[in-house]
């Protein structure tokens, strides 16, 4: 290859690198939190998805009725996302799931149980894409 | 002292009817001059006659107009990356005080302020706002309360005075994009409004700096169509740092 093809090479790779860098920086990025709720079944209760803040001082406090008296408690601010299961049995710890995870894909569980013993199981997904959590054929979730 | 300057000139035996006429004529004159004065000048009594300035210390209802530069300094919460400048820009503001002079050197009153600006130095919101065809991002703020100034020189030509106050105040930061859009207000307590500053009496204008530390309590966020209340668990102290001009009435 000669030097002027290789220079002309070069440049338009440095320019898409360029390109794909700006692209990359200028993507949303807005997070969300997806939540669903399961009795011990695996049977769906309830789906919601919350949009976090973008803005310092942003804050999101949201109460989901899970039901049996379990509320799990949402607040979200624009770097992370606190969530506390009130009316448990047994204290469980706050969970805090960085804005940043959930926009770059986020699972996770929590798994409660109600004074009457009526058990129940979280989960937790960002962002609020439901294709992202596979399902099983009878309507259950694979963990 | 017209009357008296026309009755030494007839003791010294040299008024001739012209003299006295023309002394008479000056004396009116004069005593009609310092009537004139006296309607506009405050009475003798209100004078400050330690400096002789001719200067009335101010009483009764006092106004002052104010256009400042406020610059936030600390945190606005507890929160991860929730500092006071990453909410808001420094900002160009306007406010009014309102209140009763006392006793020569007091006023207690009132005050209204509000300002206007971009959001603050977040890195990631600061580069979505600058964003070509970006969203729109603006800050403004508002603060209301109650206070107290001493004028350290109330008949002065120059009088420096220093203040306290003590209210309440508001911060609104809104995002509206394509893809996202937000608002988010907190209000909470000022908790000590120090000012200070001098006014050029004769002017009726002035110079003032100000420190205003607050913390707010509450927040108010909409994303979207969702609107959020929150109390503000764990608050943190902030301050608005202030300097500006400001025009007095009745100074």
């Amino acid at each position: 290859m000669n030097r002027p093809k290789l220079a002309v090479l070069v440049a338009t790779a440095a320019l898409g690198a360029g390109l794909a860098s700006c692209y990359d920086e200028a993507r949303p990025e807005y997070a969300d939190i997806g939540v669903r709720w399961l009795d011990a079944s695996n049977q769906e209760l309830g789906e919601e998805c919350i949009r976090l803040p973008y803005l310092p001082g942003g804050t999101v406090d949201h109460r989901i009725d899970i039901g049996s008296g379990l509320t799990l408690r949402i607040v979200g601010m624009s770097r992370n996302v606190e969530l506390t299961l009130e009316g448990t049995s047994e204290p469980v710890p706050r969970t805090t799931i960085t804005n940043d995870s959930l926009r770059l894909g986020y699972t996770g569980l929590m798994d409660a149980v109600a004074p009457s013993g009526d058990r129940y199981r979280i989960v937790l997904f960002g962002p609020c894409d439901p294709s992202l959590i596979p399902l099983y054929p009878d309507g259950g979730y694979d963990y | 002292m017209a009357l008296r300057v026309s009755y030494t000139l007839m003791l010294r035996g040299r008024g001739s009817a012209a003299w006295l006429a023309a002394t008479l004529a000056l004396a009116s004159s004069h005593a009609r001059a310092e009537e004139t004065d006296y309607a506009v000048a405050p009475r003798t009594d209100e004078r400050d006659q330690a400096r002789g300035d001719g200067l009335a210390a101010a009483k009764g209802w006092q106004v002052a107009i104010s256009a400042a530069l406020l610059f936030p300094v600390g945190s606005a919460s507890g929160a991860e990356g929730d500092r006071l400048p990453a909410r808001y820009a420094w900002q160009p503001g306007l406010g009014i005080e309102a209140g009763w002079r006392f006793a020569r050197s007091f006023f207690v009153g009132g005050y209204v302020g509000a300002s206007y600006g971009d959001t603050g130095n977040d890195a990631r919101v600061d580069w979505s706002c600058n964003m070509w065809s970006g969203p729109s991002c603006h800050t403004y703020t508002w603060r209301i309360g109650a206070e107290g100034i001493y004028s350290f020189d109330p008949g002065g030509h120059t009088n420096p005075w220093a203040g306290y106050g003590i209210g309440l105040e508001s911060g609104n930061a809104s995002f509206k994009g394509n893809l996202h859009s937000e608002s988010v207000t907190s209000l909470g307590l000022t908790f000590a409004k120090l000012s200070g500053g001098f006014d050029n009496r004769a002017m009726g204008a002035g110079l003032f700096g100000e420190v205003a530390l607050g913390q707010y309590l509450h927040t108010s966020t909409t994303v979207g169509n969702e609107d959020y209340g929150y109390s503000i668990e764990h608050g943190r102290v902030h301050a608005w740092l202030m300097v500006g001009v400001r025009m007095v009435i009745n100074p």
